[in-house]
This record gives structure tokens, C-alpha cells and sequence, in this order.
């Protein structure tokens, strides 16, 4: 086996939640004692840095959501003092609003070494050449992984998104042996290689990809490496923990959480309290080193499970099995998050309609489609076709501000969709798998 | 007055709801004297000229039909080649808009029942011409 960080990756649980445990308490004291808003929080949650004498004593402090990036826009919760800043990244926002990320220097180091290691796990090193096909710019994916991918030595080919075959001409010119994407696109660049004659896995040097910023399946990954013949890595992050940050090992058997750098939690969406080891529930996230933008007890809505046993691999951090939901429903719509709360935000500022509506997701092509049901107010109810259309025009418009998402928006009698008792659903996302 | 209400209805595409509104406008005693279906993109709009407006208003709208009035005129044509003409000729001389139209035949006559940008107006210069609107002693 080869580690980028040997000592640390291979280190016993017991030395790992040490680790951990001196982290946490380092970082609680100096919130406590430098942020006016972490320690009014602490304050009302009635907890004092001292309380923190165990690992288990995490729960006790309060929990953030994106709510709170959101309330705070746009760097009300850095620590950091402005001079120490070296880089921002912004995300789209669910009601408008984006947050915003940012760096020292330190964050951007220790996020490039979680990178480094996570690559060298699956084989990559120095002689690699990987080509970062995440999007470059205010999103965190394509620097993220360009970093990553220079802390350990491998070149770079910084492609972005866009322009397929040139990143088809790129891979085979300059002997391409990862790319970093989403799923969807890496079927869709071998797709617009085979109708170019190009085959990937044959004609390239490509072996592996490291994919991530979209729910895939394990049907995607077999899909992927069998037709492609190069190995399908899973990676996971997200911007507000820096960007993408862990993937998975040679053995394919979960993420390896980097447990030196991020404290995780599973717990129950419902009450808050920690799930059984093993057991199946909501990730809460700890950053233990970062300095910019401190992460606590960061509920991200992602539902999964931790395994501690050793990996095959040798490596002994917890593992991440596959997200197989979000508690809040979100849906990635061409790599923009979309709630369905936002859609409803919309319905209620539009008198002609109701509440009541129904999101399809479909694929079309390699890209996404989605539609937006929703029933007419009966009071609006006009014989006048013409004025229908405007109705449908406005829903339309108005949630294409707010999403950034080309939305096809279908008026529909009212009463005619689906009423639910329990939680409603929503969402159908018909997108195929493959 | 001679703007005639006539009941639409919003259905969803789905089979079976033509019977639904044509059941319920039966029971409610309402004759139907004519009536079209306009589609939408996932929904359609059905026209209905009855002679009880009314009581067919009000059992679509207690079986949780969408439903509502639109005022349309009337007029009578010959029942015989070049009827429809002579009235289509009458209203375009007199600048009358039509957004969309449907006829049915009477014994003896066929009218024709138009949507028009501006019924009131529309009613003013048909009478001016000599032409009167029917109203809906007179549809049958």
C-alpha cells in the first residue's frame, strides 16, 4: 500500500480520536474566546469550553446549518482576520442568497493534503496527468481539485467545463491518466468520443476518474468501468466543508474521512441524537482545522452511514458508505441545487396558482430536464387561453430567476395533483441511471 | 341584453372527464345546444352554450369542477351554402374581433356562437348593421 501520509492514515482509532479530541477542544477554546457569535451561541446553548472532555461531549455544542452561512452573508462567521484571506468561493443559495467560503492559507493546504492523500489511495502520484474537468471559478470543484492534484505532484490539465472534444483531443495528446467530473459528463465525453471514433479506455491512457458533485449508483459505476474500462472513484465534499475533499481508496469500499481534519457524526434527522455505529442517518460534519470559516456540528442534510473497521487497504479512518438521500430533498439539476422549499417560495408570491405542485426530473440526453406542475388558483380560472399561457409564462420566469435552472412549467387543473398526508413527495426524478 | 354566458370548464387531460362534465350538466337538467373543446398544453378548456347556464354553473362548480363564465354573442345564419360567409363577411366589415367561435344548427337555422375582443362593443354595431344577437329565449 502505497500513502501519501503513512503515519497518519494508518494510525489506530484510539490515536485518531486523540487527535480529534485535541482538535476539538483547541478549536472550541478559541471560538469561545475570539468569535462574538459562536461564543453568544455557546452562551445560549449553556456550554463552556471545559465541557468538552470527551469526543462525545460534541453533541452539546450547537449544531450550524446552511441556514446560518445564509443569515450570516456574507462572512459574518469567519475568524480569521481579513489580511489571512487568500481565496472565496461562492455557491448558489436556496432563496437567493448565496454563501460564501473562504480560505487561509493553511485551509487551502490542508484541504490540498485531503486531496493528496485521497489520490494517492486509489494509485495516483507524480507521474500522473489529471485532467480537472470540475467547473472552474466562484464554484469550488476545478480549484479544489487543481490543488489537490499539485500538492501531489501529478500535472494538471486544467480543462473546465465545456468544449468535449477538445478535452477528448486533450486526453489522448497529453497522455490523460485521471480526470476529475461529474458522472453525467464523463458519460457524455465518452459518448461524443465513441460517435468521434475515440475510445477512451483503448485509445487513451486513461485509467481512472474521480467523480463526485452528483448523486451516482453503484449501476453508474459498473456502466462506467465496464464500458470505459478505467476505474470510477466516488468523491465527496462539499463547498461548505471547502470543496471536494475525500474519495475513495483502491478497494472501493467506502470514503475514507480523514478523521485528523473532520470530526463526522451520523444522527437521527428527527431528534438530533446519535445513531447507533454502523447505523444509517444524518452527517454532521466538524472541520477540526479550519480557520477561515470554522465548521460545527455543520448538519449538511446527507444521509449515509460510517463504518470504522480497518479498510482493506490498511488505511484506519471511518468510512463513508454512498449518500443515498438528502433529508431536505435537494436535487442537483445540471449541477445546480435546487429545493423543492425554493419552488414553493415562488408559488406563494404568485397569486394565480396554488401551492400545490409536483417537480419531474428527466434525462434528456446527457442533460437534465425538469418540469414544474402546478395548479391554477380556481378564481383565476379564465376561458381565455392567451391569458393561461401568461400565467404559466410568469411561473416560469419567475422560477428560472430564482433557480438559475431552465424550468418548463405546466399549469394544471386545480385539485388534480397529488395530495399526501405524511411528508409530501415532491420529487420525481425519472433520470436514468445507468 | 344579448351577451349569453357560457359555462367553461378547465379539465386535465385524462379520459373519461368529457363524460364527467356532459353527466353532471345532464343531471343539472341543462341542455346542451352546442359546445368545443379547446386544448391547452396539458389541460383543455370545454365550451359549453346551454339553455340553463346556471343550474349547469353550479353542479360542475359542487362537483369540484373549475368553472366559470365567458360572455359570447349569437347570431343566427342561414342554414344553407354561404350562411357561415355571409356572417363571417358582416362581422369583419363591422371590426369585429373574433377570438374563437363555434356553431350548431337549429331546426330551420344555424347560429353561430363567437368570442370577441369587445362584446359590448361588438353588440352595438351588430345591432347599428341590423343584425341581433340572440339571446337565449331565442337560441332554440
Amino acid at each position: 500500500m502505497h500513502c501519501w501520509n503513512s503515519k497518519i492514515e494508518t494510525l489506530d482509532r484510539g490515536g485518531i480520536e486523540r487527535m480529534q479530541l485535541s482538535s476539538l477542544k483547541g478549536l472550541v477554546s478559541r471560538l469561545y474566546e475570539c468569535s462574538p457569535l459562536y461564543h453568544a451561541r455557546m452562551r445560549e446553548a449553556g456550554v463552556m469550553p471545559a465541557d468538552i472532555a470527551s469526543l462525545e461531549d460534541v453533541v452539546r455544542l450547537p449544531a450550524m446549518t446552511k441556514e446560518d452561512l445564509r443569515d450570516n452573508y456574507p462572512d459574518q462567521l469567519f475568524t480569521a482576520p481579513p489580511k489571512d484571506i487568500l481565496r472565496y468561493h461562492v455557491s448558489s443559495g436556496t432563496t437567493g442568497k448565496p454563501t460564501v467560503v473562504g480560505y487561509t492559507r493553511k485551509d487551502i493546504e490542508n484541504w490540498s493534503e485531503s486531496l493528496a492523500r485521497s489520490f494517492a489511495s486509489f494509485g495516483l502520484g507524480d507521474r500522473d496527468v489529471i485532467q480537472v474537468s470540475n467547473g472552474y471559478g466562484l464554484f469550488s470543484g476545478g480549484l479544489g481539485m487543481h490543488y489537490g492534484a499539485e500538492k501531489l505532484g501529478a500535472a494538471v490539465v486544467p480543462a473546465s467545463t465545456g468544449g468535449t472534444k477538445k478535452q477528448i483531443e486533450l486526453i489522448k495528446d497529453l497522455r490523460v491518466t485521471s480526470i476529475a467530473c461529474t458522472p453525467s459528463y464523463l458519460v457524455h465525453m465518452n459518448e461524443t468520443a465513441e460517435d468521434l471514433g475515440v475510445d477512451l479506455g483503448s485509445d487513451t491512457m486513461l485509467n481512472s476518474a474521480i467523480l463526485g458533485a452528483e448523486p451516482w449508483s453503484e449501476n453508474m459505476r459498473r456502466h462506467i468501468e465496464g464500458r470505459m474500462g478505467i476505474r470510477a472513484q466516488n468523491c465527496y465534499g462539499a463547498s461548505e466543508l471547502s470543496g471536494p475533499l475525500f474519495t475513495e481508496c483502491d478497494q472501493q469500499d467506502g470514503i475514507h474521512i480523514w478523521g485528523d481534519l473532520c470530526l463526522v457524526e451520523v444522527v437521527d434527522p428527527e431528534t438530533g441524537e446519535h445513531v447507533g455505529e454502523g447505523e444509517r442517518g444524518e452527517l454532521v460534519f466538524t472541520m477540526l482545522q479550519r480557520e477561515a470559516l470554522p465548521m460545527i456540528r455543520y448538519r449538511i442534510g446527507d444521509l449515509s452511514e460510517i463504518e470504522w473497521e480497518r479498510c482493506a487497504c490498511g488505511r484506519t479512518h471511518p468510512r463513508l458508505q454512498r449518500v443515498t438521500g438528502r433529508v431536505d430533498d435537494m436535487i442537483i439539476i445540471r449541477g445546480i441545487n435546487v429545493f423543492p422549499s425554493q419552488v414553493e417560495h415562488v408559488l406563494g408570491s404568485i397569486d394565480e396558482v396554488t401551492q400545490q405542485y409536483l417537480i419531474t426530473v428527466e434525462s434528456q440526453g446527457v442533460l437534465d430536464r425538469m418540469t414544474v406542475q402546478v395548479e391554477l388558483d380556481a378564481v383565476a380560472f379564465t376561458d381565455d387561453i392567451l391569458a393561461l399561457r401568461g400565467i404559466t409564462a410568469k411561473v416560469s420566469k419567475a422560477l428560472q430567476e430564482l433557480l438559475n435552472v431552465r424550468v418548463e412549467v405546466q399549469l394544471m387543473e386545480p385539485g388534480s395533483l397529488p395530495r399526501f398526508e405524511g411528508k409530501a413527495k415532491r420529487v420525481i426524478d425519472k433520470r436514468v441511471v445507468m | 341584453m344579448s351577451v349569453l354566458r357560457q359555462v367553461s370548464v378547465m379539465v386535465e387531460n385524462r379520459t373519461g372527464k368529457l363524460a364527467d362534465i356532459t353527466g353532471t350538466v345532464g343531471d343539472a337538467g341543462a341542455n346542451i345546444l352546442g359546445f368545443s373543446i379547446a386544448e391547452g398544453e396539458n389541460f383543455g378548456i370545454i365550451r359549453l352554450m346551454v339553455d340553463r347556464p346556471e343550474q349547469a354553473h353550479e353542479a360542475l362548480k359542487n362537483k369540484g369542477h373549475t368553472v366559470s363564465y365567458t360572455e359570447v354573442l349569437a347570431i343566427r345564419m342561414e342554414d344553407r351554402p354561404g350562411g357561415l360567409h355571409e356572417a363571417a363577411s358582416s362581422c369583419g366589415r363591422l371590426g369585429i374581433n373574433i377570438v374563437y367561435a363555434y356553431a350548431f344548427r337549429n331546426p330551420g337555422h344555424a347560429v353561430l356562437v363567437m368570442k370577441v375582443d369587445n362584446a359590448a362593443e361588438a353588440l352595438r354595431s351588430l345591432r347599428a348593421a341590423g343584425i341581433e344577437p340572440l339571446d337565449h329565449s331565442s337560441l332554440v
